[in-house]
């Protein structure tokens, strides 16, 4: 029985693996993105770029940090047909000063969203540029319906979703 | 709502001990952003209503109470980094030159008997990598990549590497734009092998000597300081990828080597954080006519000669212990 138990383990691990492995690419499916006029800018795929398999209706949240003197494209992408647009958010802390009870004033770092596709038409990425270096926070809304492309999820609850991120080097870097 | 999950999930899921100074003291560190912990903040500039601030306690400002916690399970975070080759090709397109005796000798290896050292200086060797690369030094490039390759196969993680990839550095030994390219992908593809594969701890291990090589090798670049220098800069801000890697790290920090080296990490936060310099700027954000969104102000901790010579001293330190 025990061994039984193990090998089912095993398998279901094998399984996820592989789940995750199918999705290791899904955010290269944002290069299909760029229209004419994007392909000859110059944009280079960045390493903090995420994908993998995620439970239908959950919160992914992803952080990854931007370099001042780059100019970013943060692009969401999934692998359900019927989903043609993922909702997502892009935020950064910001510091403000805030007085509390007793006229006292304190800094405090508050999470600001810069960015929400669901006031956009749905826009599948944006592009921003920052004047310091700083973390930026990704918020996507896992599709709650549809299928998997992949056949190996298409029965689950999983899909595959990616965060694509791309960069290139803004006019005033450099001498 | 939104800006509270990381919070919520590091004091309210998994509240702290405080019985256990070390791990409560790792735990605010690491989540320095988010959670209490206080930053002796100086040098505050800025024209921002209200008095004069001298000694400033910043907090995040989550009012717990307010938090709609249900679902918060549900999330999913994930910490990513910039790798060392971004940041190298950031350094050399702001005036970096190269200098070969920074990189970590290849004889050192014979010392890393250690599961701990080795996963390590996969991490410090990968940055040479990438550094070479960037830098043009390609005949060195095949060995360092070997040494990578052997210290990986120690480690059990030689699936990490793709099979062809030794013959693609060979074809290309004389073309650094390719070996950076090579060891650009060699770095995304072993990041991800070790995802998939559980290997949280070794990659914690690796990703950290990755950042402490990277960090001894610019802060080495520069010979003098000199205010508003660009690498200067980078150095500074590295502040901030050193925040999301201890925050990456301290998932992991149930095992001794990875708490070890969270300790080293969250030392040398506390020398960026007590050097540097806060100064305050109001936050705006506006479009330009490309449509593109433009991120100014908001506060930023700057550099000075004091924070270079002390991130300097620190990051030389603990490459020191890591390599020697």
């Amino acid at each position: 029985m025990r061994r039984i138990v193990l090998a089912g383990i095993g398998i279901c691990s094998l399984i996820v693996i592989q789940a995750f492995a199918q999705c290791q690419k899904t955010h290269l499916l944002a290069q299909g993105q760029f229209g004419k006029e994007d392909k000859g800018q110059f944009w280079n795929l960045n390493n903090q770029s995420k994908s993998g398999a995620f439970e239908k209706g959950k919160t992914y949240e992803m952080t990854f940090i931007a370099y001042e003197g780059y100019e970013y494209r943060v692009a969401t992408t999934t692998d359900v047909e019927s989903a043609a647009n993922v909702n997502f958010e892009l935020a950064h802390d910001v510091i403000v000063r805030v007085k509390d009870g007793n006229g006292r004033t304190d800094m405090k770092r508050q999470r600001e969203t810069i960015f929400d596709n669901t006031a956009e038409g749905m826009e599948q990425y944006v592009v921003f540029s920052t004047d310091k270096t700083q973390k930026f926070y990704v918020t996507v809304s896992v599709p709650a319906t549809g299928s998997s492309s992949d056949r190996k999820l298409t029965n689950t609850d999983r899909v595959c979703m990616g965060v694509a991120i791309f960069h290139r080097k803004t006019e005033r870097l450099g001498f | 709502m939104v800006l509270v999950y990381n919070y919520i999930k590091n004091c309210i899921f998994e509240p702290l001990d405080l019985t256990d100074t070390l791990m409560n003291r790792k735990k605010i560190l690491s989540h320095a952003f988010i959670g209490a912990s206080t930053i002796l903040l100086l040098s505050c500039g800025g024209d921002n209503e209200g008095s004069e601030l001298t000694n400033i306690d910043i907090t995040d400002s989550v009012d717990t109470e307010a938090i709609d916690t249900s679902g918060m399970s549900d999330m999913v975070l994930e910490y990513s980094v910039p790798t060392p080759n971004e940041l190298f090709e950031i350094v050399k397109a702001q005036g970096g030159e190269k200098q070969m005796d920074l990189v970590n000798a290849l004889e050192n290896a014979e010392n890393y008997v250690d599961q701990k050292s080795k996963a390590i200086n996969f991490g410090v060797y990968s940055a040479d990598v990438a550094y070479l690369s960037c830098f043009g030094i390609g005949t060195d490039f095949l060995k360092y990549f070997k040494k990578i390759e052997e210290l990986g196969d120690d480690l059990g993680i030689s699936g990490a590497f793709n099979e062809d990839v030794m013959d693609r550095i060979e074809n290309n030994e004389g073309d650094s734009d390719s070996l950076f390219a090579i060891s650009n992908d060699t770095y995304y593809e072993s990041y991800s092998y070790l995802e998939e594969n559980e290997k949280g701890v070794e990659l914690s291990l690796i990703m950290a000597g990755g950042y402490v090589e990277s960090l001894y090798i610019i802060a080495n670049l520069v010979t003098e300081y000199k205010d508003n220098d660009p690498i200067v800069n980078k150095i500074g801000d590295q502040r901030v990828v050193l925040e999301s890697l201890i925050d990456f790290i301290s998932a992991y920090m149930d095992d001794t080597s990875v708490e070890e080296v969270a300790g080293d990490l969250m030392d040398l936060l506390a020398v960026f954080e007590e050097n540097m310099e806060f100064e305050e700027s109001d936050a705006n954000v506006s479009n330009n006519e490309s449509g593109t969104l433009v991120l100014t102000g908001g506060g930023s901790y700057t550099m000075n000669e004091a924070a270079y010579n002390a991130i300097k001293t620190k990051a030389t330190e603990l490459r020191d212990k890591y390599t020697k």
